[in-house]
């Protein structure tokens, strides 16, 4: 956590590329591994079809690498789905058009967000404290309002979100694509990315050189929320049902395909491509493992240890650059 | 992409190949860490080795509904022929078993139902009777006015909300004076069940009894109610394994333990999925031989059909060290 | 006095205040201390504080652990998964006749040697704690589930049970270990040399390295002292129960580190007390058991804990916006020499 950040940029970015290709490399010999695990495992079909078990964890995983560039982190998104989850099924039982719910949905998602952003940028509070008080609030908001029951039984339509596909693509593929081209560009291209890095390098350096750092937080906390509403309409349209115990663990599924994909948890370094590349592997992975028959303990055993090697790797690729 | 599309056309041949020779039946428990689907596995082998199938045994190790449904999905994907799964959410898994069901997979749930896409549900007892049953041991302990308590595993499971609004019907037809004075949820987490029991036994002086209708929750709670020195002063009763449950009975803690054969229950899942997969039974009213368990006849319901496996059946100290499960 | 006491302990005492009005209303509104029992006269309720203090026991004494970590500016989420490690370790080596006085020392060598195992990655192969722990938090449950024949164990001999069941005084065993353990906890990090090193590692490794404090050994260390800990916590928790299950532990982690958050530790480091988590476990735990006696669903359980750490950190936040406070606040952080007991009493 007190890891000393090196100040100047440019070796970073040599650095970023690297672990990018290390990634790629990664992820060829996964699925090559797979492929002789599981004849299905490369075919089309199943290499789409398997997304759809990322898309909403890679929706929580977009925002949360911006937010552990600045050296934040949001252990709450998990417990924010399920908190959408319920608003949005609940504003639908009672009447309300479905798309209107969907939009108290996301918005009930968003505005959990800014009670985060909020608490972190104007209290003062760190993030991991914040997020951890209301991980817990969220999900107890969730489960104490739907006291276990579940809404569901939507029309047929909305199902096509998380169950449907166009062409051979399933349709929540889709979405996800758009967001992270959306994050790709806000990170890497706008001025909105180049401040996110100077918060993370330098808060107090930033500050001094004109970043508005409380009120940059707060929307990013606040985007961490609209995604995980967002998510959670996909969430409820795949299983077909709102229920308080939604997206279990999702936080810490992010923050391991963000970390694995290279974006340094002592803040200033990651990109949305590693992230992306995380998340493949971690699927591919994880699916292939258990397309090709292996025991749910070797499993993850072979997930946490995939995240140690990777994490001592980076280490070993900034020490030689430094 | 040509490697891609060549390859899965090769993957598909290999599946459809293997799959003309052996029939593979695959049984998916809610979760793997509790003796009770450890037996219906073990039944479920017994049930394939007999008919000469394929069998394959995988689940989460805890109760989770997104793990349940990749494992599901990657079982399409591998081409069996019959689930028999037992469901962490009755709605939340239905849209999986539609896409088996679309896949020509025959899906059979046991244990517990879905509300949706399964061919048929092998029902263990009818919830009546186990309402019945509970009410009826905890009566013969307590006398017919009482207060009594409820641990459940989670709010969500669908069988045991059933067994409470069973119990619940049968003691106001009944029982008029047994009050029940609260329910509350162990999530089949041993610690958490055991400290909710505890904590309703503090919380309620007067109480006279506990049912728990889960194989983790009650000897969870026949501990809380030893640990306080109340046994014999509250009546402790529920379903579960007897394995579990041998060293609260043979101490006096418990009386009696409702359960049904967890190893037929497997077995007769698996033969249902065969029937269905040799379409020896293709809707209500047709009847199939399950082996050693005889012959089953389906039931209409409201989703599709059902088989019983029939009435549960009460360990006491006198039978319980002659079953091994 | 008092003044000074609030600004030194302030957070401890809103939540002993806290958990004395608690205490006090569910002891007016319900049965929690008093009931009337069968004949009409009052009685106490001893049982609830029994088993409220026995439940809080392994989550009190993993606590100490997780105090040193986190004063020391690191953190552990794998304690679940050495708990689950540790308390079948401990069942096996009942089942191999091991003596329960024996098991004691061997289940705290399990969990010091899985700390050590993440001790090594932090300190030496310099990977943030959050993410060693986040791995091995899996790594560990999985590969003990891959190594375990049974995800059950039960079958306990009376010795071993004795441990978790025999009471003294009232109170069960574990319970009394939890009291010394908490005392020694509080007075070694407050009191000892070696206590005051962690502060200042914790508040500022450079300052800590130039003033020769060997940083990466009390990193290591401090990291295999809370598997420690929570070995120790095992030994008495595993033979409270008829029968253990493989997903002993999950979510334990979390109960810990929202109880030592809840007792006003700085997350950051450099800061925090033994008493403080300690109160934290035990508003933890009444909150739990309360529901139960105010007839409210458990659902709403994770909502109050949430609720209490963002109510004690805004608390803390009000409180030390005083000028005066805040003033000396940063005179303490820019001192060029970590004063590591200025540091460790002053609340940020």
């Amino acid at each position: 956590m007190s890891d000393q950040a090196p100040t100047d940029a440019k070796p970073r970015r040599r650095f970023t590329l690297t672990v990018e290709w290390v990634l790629v490399g990664i992820l060829i010999l996964v699925g090559a591994v797979m492929a002789q695990l599981s004849p299905e495992f490369l075919t089309l079909s199943n290499l789409l079809d398997m997304t759809r078990f990322i898309v909403e964890i890679g929706l929580l995983a977009l925002p949360m690498t911006l937010i552990i560039i600045t050296k934040g982190i949001d252990l709450s998104v998990g417990s924010n789905i399920a908190l959408s989850a319920i608003i949005f099924g609940f504003a639908w039982h009672a009447g309300v058009p479905l798309v209107l719910a969907a939009v108290i949905g996301i918005a009930t998602g968003t505005l959990a967000g800014l009670v985060n952003g909020w608490t972190v940028a104007y209290l003062g509070v760190p993030p991991l404290v914040t997020t951890l008080a209301t991980f817990g609030a969220f999900r107890g908001i969730a489960l104490g309002l739907s006291g276990g029951r579940g809404v569901s039984g939507f029309p047929d339509w909305f199902y096509v979100l998380g169950q449907g596909d166009i062409g051979p693509v399933p349709v929540q593929l889709l979405v996800f694509i758009v967001a992270a081209i959306a994050f790709g560009v806000l990170l890497h291209v706008l001025g909105y990315g180049k401040r996110v890095y100077a918060i993370g390098l330098n808060e107090r350096a930033a500050k001094f050189s004109g970043v508005r750092v409380r009120s940059l937080l707060l929307r990013l906390y606040a985007l961490s929320g609209f995604m995980a509403g967002l998510a959670a309409i996909i969430y409820v349209s795949r299983v077909g049902t709102a229920k308080g115990n939604a997206a279990t663990g999702y936080e810490l599924e992010a923050i391991t395909a963000v970390v694995l994909g290279g974006t340094s948890i002592a803040g200033g370094v990651g990109t949305i491509t590693g992230t992306i590349l995380g998340l493949a592997i971690i699927i591919s992975l994880r699916f292939g493992m258990i397309l090709g028959g292996v025991s749910a303990n070797v499993r993850s055993l072979v997930l946490g240890l995939a995240l140690i090697v990777a994490v001592l790797a980076y280490g070993l690729l900034t020490r030689k650059r430094t | 992409m040509k490697v891609v599309r060549a390859l899965s056309v090769l993957a598909l041949a290999v599946i459809s190949f293997a799959t003309a020779q052996t029939i593979t039946i695959a049984m998916v428990p809610k979760f793997t860490n509790a003796q009770y689907f450890a037996a219906t596995q073990k039944g479920g082998q017994e049930a394939a080795d007999a008919l000469g199938v394929k069998f394959i045994y995988e689940g989460t190790v805890n109760a989770d509904i997104d793990g349940q449904i990749q494992i599901i999905d990657s079982l399409i994907a591998r081409g069996v022929n019959a689930l028999v799964v037992s469901p962490n959410d009755p709605d939340a898994i239905v849209p999986e078993l539609k896409k088996a069901q679309a896949a020509g997979i025959k899906v059979v749930t046991y244990d517990a139902d879905a509300n949706g896409g399964r061919d048929m549900f092998v029902n263990q007892a009818t919830f009546d009777s186990i309402g019945k049953g509970l009410i009826d041991a905890l009566v013969k302990e307590t006398g017919p006015k009482a207060n009594y308590a409820i641990v459940s595993a989670a709010a969500t499971a669908a069988n045991q909300n059933a067994w409470i609004a069973a119990m619940k019907a049968y003691s106001a037809a009944n029982f008029p004076d047994l009050k029940l004075v609260d329910i509350q949820y162990g999530n089949d987490e041993p610690q958490k069940s055991f400290q909710v029991s505890q904590d309703l036994l503090n919380a309620h002086p007067d109480l006279n009894g506990i049912i728990s209708p889960t194989s983790v929750g009650f000897p969870a709670a026949a501990q809380a109610v030893e640990q306080a020195g109340l046994a014999g002063k509250v009546a402790v009763t529920g379903l579960a394994t007897p394995n579990g449950m041998k060293q609260f009975v043979e101490d006096g803690t418990v009386k009696t333990v409702l359960l049904w054969n967890p190893i037929d229950l497997g077995y007769l899942g698996v033969q249902a999925a065969y029937a269905l997969v040799k379409g020896t039974v293709t809707g209500p009213g047709d009847t199939f031989t399950a082996g050693r368990l005889g012959s089953y006849t389906t039931q209409q319901d409201k989703i599709s059909m059902n088989i019983l496996l029939g009435p549960p059946y009460e360990f006491t100290k006198d039978n319980i060290n002659n079953f091994d499960f | 006095m008092i003044r000074r006491l609030f600004r030194t302990s302030g957070r401890e005492l809103v939540l002993l205040a806290i958990l004395v009005v608690a205490v006090v209303y569910l002891g007016l509104t319900t049965n929690f201390l008093f009931y009337t029992a069968r004949d009409g006269t009052l009685a106490f309720n001893a049982r609830t504080i029994q088993s409220l203090l026995a439940n809080s026991a392994v989550i009190a004494i993993a606590a100490v652990g997780m105090v040193m970590v986190i004063v020391a500016a690191q953190i552990d989420i794998s304690v679940g998964s050495i708990l689950a490690i540790a308390v079948f370790a401990a069942g096996y080596l009942d089942h191999l006749g091991v003596p329960p006085l024996l098991i004691i020392p061997l289940t705290i060598l399990a969990g010091a040697a899985l700390g050590a195992f993440n001790g090594f990655l932090v300190a030496f192969a310099r990977i943030p704690s959050i993410i060693v722990t986040l791995a091995t938090m899996t790594v560990f449950r999985s590969a003990l589930l891959a190594v375990l024949p049974r995800e059950y164990l039960g079958n306990f001999s009376k010795g071993f049970r004795a441990l978790g069941l025999t009471t003294f005084l009232g109170l069960q065993l574990p319970v009394w270990v939890m009291f010394a353990v908490v005392a020694a906890g509080a007075y070694f990090i407050a009191n000892t040399r070696w206590g005051r090193t962690l502060y200042a590692v914790g508040s500022n490794e450079e300052a800590a390295a130039l003033a020769g404090i060997r940083v990466r050994r009390v990193q290591f260390m401090v990291m295999m002292v809370s598997g420690a800990f929570v070995g120790l916590a095992a030994s008495f928790h595993a033979p409270r129960f008829a029968q253990i299950n493989a997903n002993e532990g999950l979510g334990f982690e979390f109960v810990v580190i929202t109880a030592v958050v809840l007792g006003g530790i700085n997350i950051f480091g450099g800061s925090g007390t033994v008493l403080g988590a300690f109160i934290g476990v035990l508003l933890l735990g009444l909150t739990k058991t309360s529901l139960i006696f105010l007839h409210l669903s458990a659902d709403w359980e994770k909502f109050f804990q949430g609720m209490f750490i963002l109510v004690a950190v805004s608390i803390d936040v009000l409180r030390t916006r005083n000028p005066l406070a805040r003033t000396r606040q940063r005179l303490a952080r820019a001192a060029a020499q970590p004063e590591p007991t200025a540091a460790g009493q002053e609340p940020s």
